[in-house]
């Protein structure tokens, strides 16, 4: 192992590789899983032809969309219109580079970990701003133009969040988050009140800021498939248009680690006694809690307008955000001493 | 060479080449879209010097603050995202005067600062450090920052209100 840590030309390319099979093997499952939750939900039965329930569907679709023509239209700008689709892609692909896998491992333990993933997730806003401008479609730009307005204003209250956790933990590290939340369940940030109770009210801004942020239901504005077609990549086709697909799926299933790690202790344990069960197993079971949860909630909840999302952004959660912080350091400095 | 010196060459050419493009490219969207990989060049070489929470701050800063503002400004502005930008043109005289002055400035500036040596070995973690000096030695002017951006907030949310509006 120390052989492998210390080789960088051998480690990097591996590590890349993992993540990027990760990737695609959870956009596959989050596809299906959406198609399958929903179509429950609705009292369907969502796809059945391939495989026992189904299960190939996905598999089928995706090979579907790697035979597809890459379709450039003409007059939009050539070489904005295909790079967009990358940097998209690889600011996705980053983020997961500071999961924390289990006590000690992740790809990359950073000291600023939590602060990097929300460094990283801006490129997604130029991304989104460079699809949506170079297509030259009326659809396209206002897409990106909600997006990013969208990225931008909801990144304020989930920083803001993840400030409070950030101050409880004395770390921005992804591992030391982990590790201070050890102990069995009531001593996860999210839950445990007699910590600081005050995380669990960010715990909520978190997850309600994050659905903006990975353009989900209720706050679905930037691809409103009734009103815009599909939003910034309406132009896309084939394997650009897969690349945006994987990055949303990518951005849910980080959002979902992201929330594990900081609110429901990552890779610990329901329960000190759980141990035997490994650290991974944990954090994507618990981030695939909140994948379902994002299902969930984008089959019941009717989409904002505009101006609501702006109201809720700034009125509500910015307002809420900075009282949890506030109270959540005096908690911090007069409780806990 | 070790992966090290390679990375620092690649940001280093990164950097540069983009930066050129943005002073060159007649479209000024493209100058736009050509910064981001500017900022994410100065944030790789940040990383390389052992900098790793500016490198950051650089990212969240400056791609996600103020590119993004940048180009919102571009596209919200009518004609401004096709306006083609003339360069060379007639005031190459004057251009390459400013450009030699601020270049004479830069690298005087380069010249005169004295670049204090430590033999101590780089810090592993620079965060903490920084939050301390900003809590102890640096209070004041982090304080005079943090209204001066406030004050910024308010003057743009009130040129923002339209003349004549309510509350």
């Amino acid at each position: 192992m120390d052989f492998l840590m210390g080789n960088i030309w051998l480690w990097g390319p591996i590590t890349a590789v993992v993540i990027a099979a990760v990737i695609t093997v959870n956009a596959l499952v989050s596809v299906y899983l959406e198609r399958k939750v929903s179509a429950w939900m609705q009292n369907r039965l969502g796809p059945m032809e391939n495989g026992p329930q189904g299960i190939f569907q996905t598999l089928i679709d995706a090979v579907k969309l790697i035979l597809k023509e890459d379709i450039i239209a003409r007059g939009i700008d050539r070489p904005l219109f295909k790079m967009a689709p990358y940097i998209v892609f690889g600011a996705s692909f980053a983020v997961f580079a500071v999961t924390p896998l289990a006590e000690g491992v992740s790809p990359a333990d950073l000291d600023v970990g939590v602060f990097y993933v929300l460094a990283i997730s801006s490129f997604v806003a130029v991304g989104i701003m460079m699809a949506g401008w170079s297509s030259n479609n009326k659809w396209s730009l206002y897409g990106a133009l909600r997006g990013v307005a969208q990225a931008v204003s909801y990144e304020v209250p989930l920083s803001l969040a993840v400030l409070t956790v950030v101050m409880a933990a004395g770390s921005m590290s992804l591992q030391t988050v982990c590790v201070e939340q050890g102990g069995g369940f009531w001593n996860w940030n999210g839950l445990a009140l007699h910590k600081n109770p005050f995380l669990v009210g960010s715990f909520l801004i978190y997850f309600i800021a994050s659905l903006a942020e990975v353009n989900r239901t209720p706050f679905d504005l930037p691809e409103a498939e009734s009103e815009l077609v599909g939003g910034y990549h309406t132009e896309y086709s084939g394997m650009r248009f897969a690349l945006f697909f994987l990055a949303e799926y990518a951005n849910m299933l980080a959002a979902g680690i992201l929330a594990s790690v900081l609110f429901l202790g990552g890779w610990q344990p329901l329960l000190p006694a759980l141990d035997f069960v490994p650290g991974p197993l944990w954090l994507f079971g618990k981030a695939y809690f909140f994948v379902v949860l994002q299902i969930w909630i984008r089959m019941t909840l009717p989409r904002l307008r505009v101006d609501q999302l702006m109201y809720v952004c700034w009125k509500v959660l910015v307002p809420g955000a900075l009282a949890m912080l506030v109270l959540g350091g005096l908690w911090q400095l007069m409780i806990k001493g | 060479m070790d992966i090290k010196t390679l990375l620092e060459l690649m940001f280093g050419l990164l950097t540069v080449a983009s930066a050129i493009w943005v002073a060159f490219t007649p479209k000024l969207l493209h100058a736009g879209f050509s910064l981001l990989f500017t900022f994410f060049g100065v944030a790789g070489l940040y990383v390389m010097l052992g900098a790793d929470f500016l490198a950051a701050v650089q990212v969240l800063v400056y791609i996600g603050g103020i590119l993004v503002l940048l180009l919102f400004g571009i596209l919200l502005t009518t004609a401004m995202p096709t306006a083609e930008l003339t360069v060379g043109g007639t005031r190459r005289g004057q251009g390459l005067a400013l450009g030699m002055l601020l270049l004479g400035l830069l690298l005087l500036a380069v010249f005169r600062a004295g670049w204090p040596l430590s033999m101590n070995a780089l810090p592993e973690t620079t965060a903490s450090d920084i939050g301390k000096g900003f809590m102890t030695t640096w209070l004041l002017p982090f304080e005079v920052a943090s209204i001066l951006l406030l004050g910024a907030m308010l003057g743009a949310l009130h040129l923002a209100r339209r003349a004549g509006e309510d509350q």
